[in-house]
């Protein structure tokens, strides 16, 4: 039963991802610029014929209707295209360039929850306390400092003056790591290369630090409030005045209520933690997705942007039902 | 059993120190049922949370004694107090839908406590449900649940509450506060949320538990009707202070407080003679910055000057009859 819901909510999901991907690809040709002016005022002098010869291979001779059939004609048949500017397939890129955005999102979501869950709880229990105000004014400047600038300070601070993160890129070469399945962290386990592994955890700490810090501040905020909604509960004085420790009273009773809106975010985080990492991305030289897709943007690469965002959409999709899934889980009341 | 000395616990708030509990002193026998009555807002629910040493903040306790089989339950340590909590004293709250966890199963929720307070590895039980205490306690959570009355107990024993009816939940929560057979059963209005035929099903269940148990039971209500019919003794309650305690045949039959002689007038009567009902007139004073005196003045038709000025003592009027009027001549307690 719950299986049938969840299919069903993939199938309905299959139109959205395809009205997303024609948006792109109408916007894409909508903005100024010309891939093909783009990549010649790279070359330096060219002839009229060489820029024919690259428009038609790029098909950008052909009307837009023709170019949409055959880029919805590709998706069909899973192919999403050649990159312009780097001449391979865009299923091949973004497959490359996805595990260090995915390791990065699970940096960012380990390092939101392992600070916030923790800080909302005692917050909210000792309320009104030095402690409660001040991770709130922490958590205020977390939500409220941009994400570029956070990763400078934290390089400035950690990097340039102390030395005790490196601030560019996964890892150095020198290292050699043999890839296996581009997850850095795995790799460097399955082939039990412990300087490796050392070295990619200092890499992943400060950009999952300023890529989740906004959302360590929301579930801090979050775990909070809602904490403190449960402990004013009926069922809580009914744990008290069944003989409970307060610590059981907090973290049993308590804490499963109070994680119930805090797990459907943390889900829905996900989906901008893989989407939204543009900005830290390129303040830390990480070689993913966001980088990729900043770069094909700028160079008018139509077929990497749409491929990558068919990749966003789909994680957004996904997060969503994630997040629905988890929500029937923690929540007896709520059935998919 | 229990006795309260002069228990006081007050509210600082914004508007002024609330006495939600003023000055009460108050006793029980070993199985007996005391009602506690008054309207609501006059500090009964506050004066079991003390008893409990439950108050929530900002309130606190700033006085008194409870003293529960001989030693003072205000000077315990933490540690002691959780022990007799839900052990030797439990509660019964009054609204069960909001009272069970949401996110635990009935059948884990009953078994918790008995859990907490190791029922399962003391003697009595042991030799009464076995060793192995997953199956002892299981079998106990499902004894309790018929004994309250709870039909098809092995398929309840694993909903979740929001899948049990009010009156089932209640009946679940009495479960909870039987598990590990209290002395003290403290039952905060435990019918007012449910329906009327259901109020008269779980207050016979408590009466039940009494008889059968010997559990002595604090039972709080706004309905003197109620009161009357499964209490031996009564206590009336007025803005934070009691103003009057004796048996219930008394307190009913020739109460002298104009309070209760207004509550009394008040409930309506089923019988064929059309009787007007009287209600008390005025509105239940704002427990905030109350001032001294009696702070049912403003509303006694028997008022005297003095009343608003004195604070007035409780009265003994007979052996087990006080008080607190000063239209009522006795001698002070
Ligand atoms: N959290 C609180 N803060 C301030 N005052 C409170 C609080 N809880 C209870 N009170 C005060 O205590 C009084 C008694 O409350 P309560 O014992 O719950 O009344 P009852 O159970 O008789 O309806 C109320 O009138 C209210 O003013
Ligand atoms: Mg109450």
């Amino acid at each position: 039963m719950r299986l049938a819901r969840v299919l069903e909510r993939v199938f309905v999901a299959i139109p959205v991802m395809l009205g997303v991907a024609i948006i792109v690809f109408f916007f894409m040709r909508l903005s100024p610029g010309d891939p093909v002016d783009l990549m010649m005022g790279e070359a330096g002098s060219v002839s009229p014929r060489e820029m024919e010869a690259l428009a038609r291979e790029f098909r950008l001779d052909e009307p837009l209707h023709m170019q949409l059939y055959h880029f919805l004609a590709g998706l069909l048949r899973g192919d999403l295209g050649n990159s312009f500017v780097k001449r391979k397939p865009v299923a091949r890129l973004v497959r490359e360039h996805l595990p260090a955005t995915v390791e990065l999102a699970i940096g960012a979501l380990v390092i939101a929850l392992v600070i916030a869950i923790p800080i909302g709880i005692i917050s909210a229990v000792k309320q009104h306390s030095i402690l409660d105000r001040v991770s709130m004014a922490g958590a205020f400047l977390g939500i409220s400092m941009p994400a570029f600038w956070m990763g400078i300070v934290l390089i400035l601070v950690f990097s340039v003056y102390w030395h005790v993160f490196p601030s560019h890129g996964r890892l150095p070469f020198a290292v050699g790591l043999k890839t296996i399945t581009g997850f850095y962290t795995i790799d460097s386990i399955l082939t039990g290369n412990w300087s490796a592994l050392a070295s990619t955890l200092k890499h992943l700490f400060l950009p999952s630090l300023t890529l989740g810090a906004g959302t360590a501040a929301t579930i801090a905020r979050m775990t909070r409030s809602s904490m403190l909604e449960v402990l004013r509960q009926d069922y809580i004085v009914l744990a008290r005045a069944k003989g409970l420790t307060e610590y059981a009273v907090v973290v049993k009773h308590a804490l499963r209520n109070a994680l119930i809106p805090t797990v459907t975010i943390v889900a829905l985080q996900i989906g901008t933690f893989l989407g939204g990492n543009m900005i830290v991305e390129t303040v830390f030289g990480w070689p993913g997705l966001g980088r990729l897709v900043v770069d094909a943007i700028q160079r008018r690469d139509f077929p990497l942007v749409q491929g990558a965002v068919i990749v966003y959409a789909l994680t957004f999709v996904m997060a969503n039902l994630l997040a629905d899934i988890i929500y029937t889980f923690v929540n007896p009341k709520i059935e998919l | 059993m229990l006795v309260i000395k002069n228990l006081s616990t007050h509210f600082p708030t914004e508007r002024g120190l609330v006495k939600a509990v003023n000055n009460v002193s108050l006793s029980l026998a070993t199985g007996e049922i005391l009602g506690l009555v008054g309207e609501s807002g006059c500090g009964k629910s506050m004066t079991l949370l003390s008893i409990l040493r439950l108050i929530p903040f900002p309130g606190k306790i700033v006085g008194g004694e409870v003293f529960f089989r001989g030693s003072n339950l205000l000077e315990k340590k933490p540690a002691e107090m959780r022990a007799l909590r839900g052990q030797d004293i439990a509660m019964v709250f009054q609204d069960p839908m909001t009272t069970l966890n949401p996110v635990f199963k009935v059948g884990e929720q009953i078994g918790e406590s008995l859990r907490i307070h190791g029922a399962m590895g003391k003697e009595s039980f042991r030799r009464r449900y076995g060793d192995n205490k997953k199956i002892a306690e299981k079998e106990r959570v499902l004894e309790l649940m018929k004994e309250v009355g709870i039909p098809s107990v092995d398929e309840r024993y694993h909903e979740y509450p929001h899948q049990f009816s009010g009156g089932m939940q209640q009946r679940a929560l009495i479960a909870i506060a039987l598990s590990c057979n209290p002395q003290l059963l403290l039952a905060d209005e435990p019918t007012t949320a449910l329906d009327v035929t259901i109020q008269a099903q779980i207050l016979s269940l408590l009466e039940q538990i009494n008889r059968e148990h010997g559990t002595g039971i604090i039972l709080v209500t706004h309905d003197l009707g109620v009161a009357a019919e499964f209490c031996q003794r009564i206590a009336v309650m007025y803005a934070g202070s009691l103003v009057e305690v004796g048996p219930t045949d008394v307190v009913i039959g020739e109460p002298r407080h104009p309070y209760t002689i207004g509550l009394l007038r008040s409930i309506p009567k089923i019988s064929s003679k059309k009787e007007k009902i009287k209600p008390i007139y005025g509105n239940v004073p704002d427990l905030a910055g109350l001032a001294g005196g009696c702070p049912f003045a403003p509303r006694c038709e028997v008022v005297k000057d003095a009343c608003y000025s004195e604070d007035i003592p409780m009265r003994q009027i007979s052996d087990d009859h006080q008080v607190r009027c000063l239209n009522v001549p006795g001698h002070s307690v």
